[in-house]
């Protein structure tokens, strides 16, 4: 009787994924995955690109998922790689021109949420405007850094978890959140000042 | 600690991701050194611009588009998914009947746990599914019907879902274009599935058991070679449960 070894990469007995565990999982993050690309991306299509595109790529290597991290930190890897290889590849760093169409949050969704707390309209729009000039403001930053002070601030992710994701020391990570945020609290001077007058 | 090196470790105080004794020495720092503290309150007020970001909800159909994406084979006509599923428990019924007779007559042991399937043709494993293509164990090519388990330690649940699992495969085999022919499926009860990829589903159910205990008799092999449509399979030695 003729056997042999198809496959070594994967230990005999480890856990099969079947596709509805996947997509269990998967619906879970797929909001929190979406909200990401569009930080990293700047654009609701591109987003939804990548996003789609993790998701996919995931599900085909789901049954390399070894559960030693969790899977939203296994899913935003595959994510993040597939983000930086499209940045890599434009070979530049996307800049996005202040009168070209902007991304803002749903216009129904912040008017209920800041009525509710009972801005008047010039409060909304100044809310409005911190939104965009913040969103803007990171489509500035090269890849890498965008992608660590996103994981970290937006998404809340360890340091350890980041580094995990993006597969590099924390000691890397520190530092790019660092200059992330030294970059962003210049290209946000108005609006930092506005609030060290008050708080200071 | 110079101002220098307290800069480079603000963020991470924010963060709270300083070890050992680095926190009370930036705290030390920033309570006498103006300039580091103003660094600190930008920075932290940058950190909380981008935590106020408001979430976005996902696009209108991003789900059901990705679903299609994901497992093609899931959007079928629904004609088609009655007719599949009155086949499947068809099959299931037959199965349980004779699950029901082995359990009377055989004192078999409990099935091992694996899933597996055919490959098309001997000396040829065409196709896997991702999900277990990583998880094959062996491959045994001896006989026109190859034959490769698969271990399945947590499938253990979802061992009457023969349905979907040959959906996923007919999927799969679809869009990869590398299988053809049959296709066996053999649950955690030991019971084998075959499924001809190339034509519609049959009404007829054929079943055959055998009586030497191992995992694939001859006269199993013999019964795959006469199975034209799908068929259940219930080996002897997988049918203790």
């Amino acid at each position: 009787m003729a056997k042999m070894q198809v496959i070594s990469d994967v230990a005999p007995g480890e856990l099969i994924a079947h596709p509805d565990d996947f997509e269990a999982l998967a619906l879970q993050h797929a909001q929190q995955l979406y909200n990401m690309a569009l930080r990293m991306t700047g654009s609701e299509e591109e987003a939804k690109d990548l996003s789609q595109d993790a998701l996919l790529r995931a599900y085909r290597s789901f049954s390399k998922w070894k559960r030693e991290c969790s899977f939203s930190s296994w899913l935003y890897r595959i994510a993040t790689n597939l983000f930086i290889d499209q940045a890599r590849r434009r070979k530049r760093i996307r800049f996005e021109s202040l009168d070209a169409p902007l991304i803002t949050d749903d216009g129904d969704e912040l008017t209920r949420a800041v009525e509710s707390e009972g801005r008047d309209p010039q409060s909304l729009a100044e809310a409005a405007e911190v939104q965009r000039e913040v969103h803007l403001a990171l489509q500035k930053l090269p890849p890498e850094f965008r992608m660590a002070v996103v994981l970290c601030d937006i998404q809340g992710f360890s340091y350890a978890e980041i580094s995990e994701i993006m597969d590099c020391s924390i000691g890397t990570v520190r530092s790019r959140i660092h200059r992330a945020r030294r970059a962003l609290k210049n290209l946000l001077e108005p609006y930092v000042s506005e609030a060290m007058v008050d708080e200071l | 600690m110079n101002c220098d090196v307290i800069d480079k470790l603000i963020s991470a105080y924010i963060d709270r991701e300083l070890q050992g004794d680095l926190e009370p020495k930036v705290r030390y720092h920033l309570a006498y050194c103006k300039r580091c503290f103003r660094t600190y309150m930008e920075l932290q007020k940058t950190k909380e611009l981008l935590s106020s970001l408001k979430s976005r909800d996902l696009p209108d159909g991003f789900w059901q588009e990705t679903r299609a994406r994901l497992r093609p084979q899931a959007v079928r006509p629904a004609a088609v998914t009655k007719r599949r599923s009155s086949r499947l428990w068809t099959a299931l019924a037959a199965a349980a009947c004779l699950l029901l007779t082995a359990s009377v007559v055989s004192l078999a042991p409990d099935p091992p746990s694996e899933i597996g399937y055919q490959a098309s043709e001997p000396g040829r494993i065409t196709a896997a599914l991702p999900e277990v293509r990583g998880n094959v164990n062996n491959v045994d090519l001896d006989g026109p019907v190859g034959f490769m388990t698969v271990a399945s330690p947590t499938d253990r649940r979802r061992a009457d879902d023969l349905g979907t699992l040959i959906s996923v495969m007919r999927g799969e085999a679809a869009q990869r274009r590398e299988i053809s022919g049959r296709l066996g499926v053999l649950d955690l009860n030991g019971i084998l599935r075959l499924d001809d990829l190339n034509s519609p589903p049959q009404a007829e159910d054929g079943e055959s058991d055998s009586d030497d205990g191992s995992p694939i008799t001859e006269r199993e092999r013999q019964d795959l070679r006469r199975c034209s449509g799908p068929s259940l399979l219930v080996p002897a030695g997988w049918t203790g449960k």
